[in-house]
């Protein structure tokens, strides 16, 4: 029998609901993220890409459990995180870990790096004072520190540094599966690659799964397996990573691609240019949420009646479009 | 002027500025460690032949170098003595009121929804109601003693620790760290007083030290209007008030009391300030 | 292009700090002609925001002050200029587009309220109902839908893309010959991005204005600029036209940027990273800044700072400061 995906996620919602009006009695329903599915297997890794007001940040937040959704599940390993024992709950913490974007806010300024990175072991398992700082120390090191760091506090490294700590953190107690949520965008461009090496290691060495949340396409394509793009709380595509560059089907992932800017110099770059803002999700246009902007947008289909997902030839390649291809 | 705006420029650890910890080191510390020490005279002593002598260079003695009051007691003594009951209902008054407020805002600013509510409605509550009245209440009903001043105190000051520590749980809890810790798995009490409690000290202590001036000055009235520090203690209110039939003649047996509180006062408040620019920056960079 | 607008020559600018004074733009130099998009390309610590400070001369006060050095307009000298002389270049001869949208613009006035206050300062006396129509086609200009309306509308109201395009109404309202922007995209979604990199385009191809473009982002810059300057460690390191520059990349630090982009065209199975961290704002470095991360540094690069010389694509203005851009061991 084969082992269930490590991550499985199905009719993912999550509302949130906004007092408006004179006195707060109205109440506005933002869809922050609407019925999303799909499925990552162990040791690969998915990237959820899409702009502001996709969903992403709360769809990464519900894999955490830090977030309750409004109806959907997600299954670690086959499991209902809705309904986890205690004991499950503690498994499940050490199992799913995360790296979060801002190096500087990560760190409480006031713990050691050694108790941040030992927190995770601290609460969920009884480790001797020793077997604790030899872990602490084998984290360190694989993330390219020194274990005599360990003793200072976050203010005294730079950022590269600090991500660095945080990654250590989340792997010390060898989690399946890691959440990362844009874990490079604050660092400096010359940092990036050494971080970005630093998780393909890690993932070459453990066969840890990553589910990552990236605006920035190239990192996108170096780390991921497959890809997901949402736009206002829908998946739109989801697919694997060469098909979806290579021959993006639906017009919202043609149009991210193409903004991605090529260090090609001399020819000029054909971008689609969308018109319009991106839609607050407080009012979300009807039909298929991204008719308004849409380059090939057919008609009045398209504002009335929400695309199916539908497969595309190979492996796992959905696309919700009123389009055939 | 010039000699304060140098010692401005002295920096004791390079940011507190010196003058006022030297002055509240003459005015307040010193006194009141080694009072019993240090004070020409017994400050119950009632020297009655020598009755509202005036200070020194105002017609007075080196015996009494602050002069004296009505039953002849020197002024000085009395001010060293009673320095030493202005440190500790402030001391003791702000950090009972500082553990008080700062539970109580680290609950409201985690918790939210309605306990936040009530708690906030509960500070509101207190501050609508004068302190003083409260204070004449209470006094009537057991008279006045020490517990009544430090209960007052605590009356007044948790108020602001909550509203603070609220204001400051409410940003901290959103921060990523606090995140990472509930993805670590650490329950809600771990997270209060290991990621979110360590990063208010620093708020803490500056509203602390902000609010010693608060409470001497309270400490000063509640006594000043006899409902504080009883009697025959020579607290500093009360020794404001043992002089204000006589202040246009015998002006120095409220003026030095009075000044002794207004240093006091001032010296901390600057140090206040300083304390929180300097610890600020770093309070920046949570 | 066109003539030169801004000259920046020689510009030293520090910040005397407690711990002693810090140079964070040191000898820089560069020029700015009619029409022409010139790129800074840099990272934290380079010193590439600095170095728009000091031409606004909105340098943090009071630390921050030019050392020495010119920055001429047309001819005339910035430095040293008062205040209120300052003060009528900024927002008229010189614009500024900032990264952060949401603090760019005041949030208690209306949006329309800033865009003419901006043009009143170029139109002084012009009467109020005037100056809103034309606030109304500032608007239209940089592609506010509903303008008629949003002119009304409070900064809060908007998406960080409008503000930012707001921003650029304010800009260009004194029709300056030199726009200065520092990392204006960097906030906003990628494909509001590129409506942005378009505008900017569009009013330069309109009105020839100079555009200063400041950004850690190679792709922008490959598609903007027609000339850059890379800065590092508060010196520029090579500078050219973006076809020289990138076609062949003569100091290891371009070269390495370059490199550890990660392609969208392919799938790489590791990044090329550069050792290290770039370096921090205090370092009394002897020799060239890059010498402790640079996979070619001789022992003359951690001694003596490089002189700038002719690069390696062989044109007049491509130049570059390294001992070593033959890339001997």
């Amino acid at each position: 029998m084969m082992a269930p995906p490590i991550l499985e996620v199905s009719d993912l919602t999550r509302h949130f609901t906004i007092p408006h009006g004179l006195l707060g009695r109205q109440e506005h329903i933002v869809r922050a993220v609407d019925k999303v599915g799909f499925s990552l297997e162990h040791g690969q890794t998915l990237a959820l890409v899409g702009e502001s007001g996709c969903g992403k940040t709360t769809l990464a937040r519900m894999l955490l459990k830090l977030l309750t959704p409004t109806s959907g599940t997600v299954k670690i390993e086959g499991k209902d995180v809705g309904t986890m024992s205690k004991a499950e709950i503690r498994q499940f913490r050490t199992n799913v870990q995360a790296v979060f974007q801002d190096p500087w806010a990560s760190l409480s300024p006031r713990m050691r790096v050694f108790d941040i990175v030992a927190e995770t072991l601290v609460i969920n398992d009884n480790l001797t004072k020793g077997e604790l700082t030899r872990r602490v120390d084998e984290a360190l090191i694989a993330v390219g520190l020194r274990p005599d760091q360990a003793k200072n506090y976050p203010h005294e490294f730079s950022g590269g540094q600090r991500q660095r700590v945080a990654i250590a953190s989340a792997i010390i107690a060898k989690p399946k599966l890691i959440i990362l949520d844009e874990p490079v965008s604050a660092l400096d461009v010359s940092i990036r690659s050494q971080i970005m090496n630093l998780f393909k290691d890690l993932q070459d060495d453990v066969g840890c799964s990553y589910v990552i949340v990236a605006h920035d396409l190239g990192t996108t394509r170096f780390m991921a397996d497959r890809i997901a793009v949402m736009y206002l709380g829908k998946l739109v595509e989801i697919g694997p990573t060469d098909d979806m560059f290579d021959a993006p089907c639906h017009p919202y992932t043609q149009a991210l691609l193409s903004a991605a800017l090529p260090l090609r110099v001399g020819k000029a770059h054909e971008a689609i240019v969308l018109r319009g803002e991106v839609p607050s999700p407080v009012n979300p246009p009807t039909g298929c949420p991204f008719h308004p902007r849409c380059q090939s947008v057919l008609g009045e289909i398209c504002k009335t009646s929400p695309p199916a997902p539908k497969e595309l030839g190979s492996q796992n390649h959905i696309m919700s479009c009123h389009i055939d291809v | 002027m010039g000699f304060f705006v140098m010692s401005q420029k002295l920096k004791f650890m390079g940011h507190l500025p010196v003058l006022p910890i030297v002055v509240l080191m003459i005015v307040l510390i010193v006194p009141a460690l080694f009072a019993d020490l240090i004070a020409p005279h017994d400050p119950y002593k009632a020297y009655l032949r020598n009755r509202l002598e005036p200070p020194l260079f105002f017609g007075g003695t080196t015996e009494f170098i602050l002069g004296t009051d009505r039953l002849g007691r020197d002024i000085l003594s009395r001010i060293m003595h009673g320095a030493r009951y202005a440190l500790v209902i402030s001391l003791v008054g702000i950090v009972l009121g500082a553990i008080v407020g700062t539970a109580l805002g680290l609950i409201a600013g985690y918790m939210r929804g309605r306990i936040e509510a009530l708690i906030m409605r509960i500070v509101d509550i207190t501050f609508a109601l004068p302190s003083i009245l409260l204070a004449l209440a209470l006094a009537s009903i057991s008279g006045p003693s020490f517990q009544l001043v430090i209960f007052v105190v605590i009356f007044v000051i948790w108020g602001f620790f909550a509203r603070q520590v609220r204001a400051e749980t409410l940003i901290l809890r959103e921060r990523d760290f606090v995140a990472r810790a509930r993805v670590a798995g650490a329950s809600d009490f771990r997270i209060l007083h290991k990621y979110i409690l360590p990063n208010l000290v620093n708020t803490i202590v500056v509203l602390a030290t902000l609010q010693i001036g608060v409470v001497i000055v309270l400490e000063a009235t509640l006594s000043f209007l006899g409902i504080g520090i009883p009697r025959p203690v020579p607290a500093w209110g009360l020794l404001v008030a043992d002089g204000r039939q006589l202040i246009v003649s015998s002006w120095w047996i409220s003026f030095f009391p009075g000044m002794a509180i207004l240093l006091t006062v001032l010296s901390v408040n600057m140090l206040g300030d300083s304390l929180r620019d300097w610890l600020d920056p770093k309070l920046k960079q949570v | 292009m066109g003539e030169t607008i801004l000259q920046v020559k020689n510009l030293c600018t520090v910040l005397d700090l407690s711990s002693g004074t810090v140079p964070v733009v040191n000898d820089v130099s560069f020029d700015v002609g009619v029409g022409e998009t010139l790129g800074i390309v840099g990272e934290s610590g380079s010193g590439k925001s600095m170095t728009a400070l000091s031409i606004m001369q909105v340098l943090p006060k009071p630390i921050g002050r030019i050392a020495s050095g010119q920055i001429l307009l047309e001819g005339t000298d910035l430095v040293g200029m008062s205040n209120q002389q300052m003060g009528q270049i900024r927002g008229r001869e010189i614009g500024m587009i900032l990264q952060d949208p949401h603090t760019s613009l005041n949030p208690v006035f209306t949006v329309g309220n800033q865009v003419i206050e901006a043009l009143e300062i170029n139109n002084p006396g012009t009467a109020r109902k005037t100056l809103r129509a034309h606030a109304i086609d500032a608007l239209k200009k940089v592609n506010v839908a509903d303008a008629e309306r949003r002119i009304d509308a409070y900064p809060h109201q908007m998406s960080g893309g409008m503000k930012q395009r707001v921003v650029g109404a304010i800009a260009i309202a004194g029709a300056p010959k030199v726009i200065i922007a520092d990392e204006p995209t960097t906030a906003l979604d990628v494909t509001i991005q590129l409506q942005y990199l378009q505008l900017l385009r569009d009013i330069q191809d309109e009105t020839g204005t100079a555009i200063i473009f400041i950004t850690h982002d190679l792709g922008i810059v490959a598609n903007l600029c027609h000339r850059l300057v890379v800065m590092y460690g508060g010196k520029i390191v090579e500078s050219g036209t973006v076809a020289d520059v990138f076609g062949a990349p003569s100091h290891p630090y371009t070269e390495a940027l370059l490199k550890s982009v990660p392609s969208v065209d392919q799938k790489l199975d590791r990044l090329y990273a550069i050792d290290g961290q770039p370096p921090a704002l205090i370092s009394d470095r002897v020799g060239c800044s890059f010498a402790p991360r640079c996979p070619y540094a001789l022992d003359i690069c951690r001694n003596q700072v490089p002189q700038e010389s002719d690069a390696l694509s062989g044109a007049k203005s491509h130049r570059a400061s390294c001992w070593n851009m033959e890339r001997t061991t």
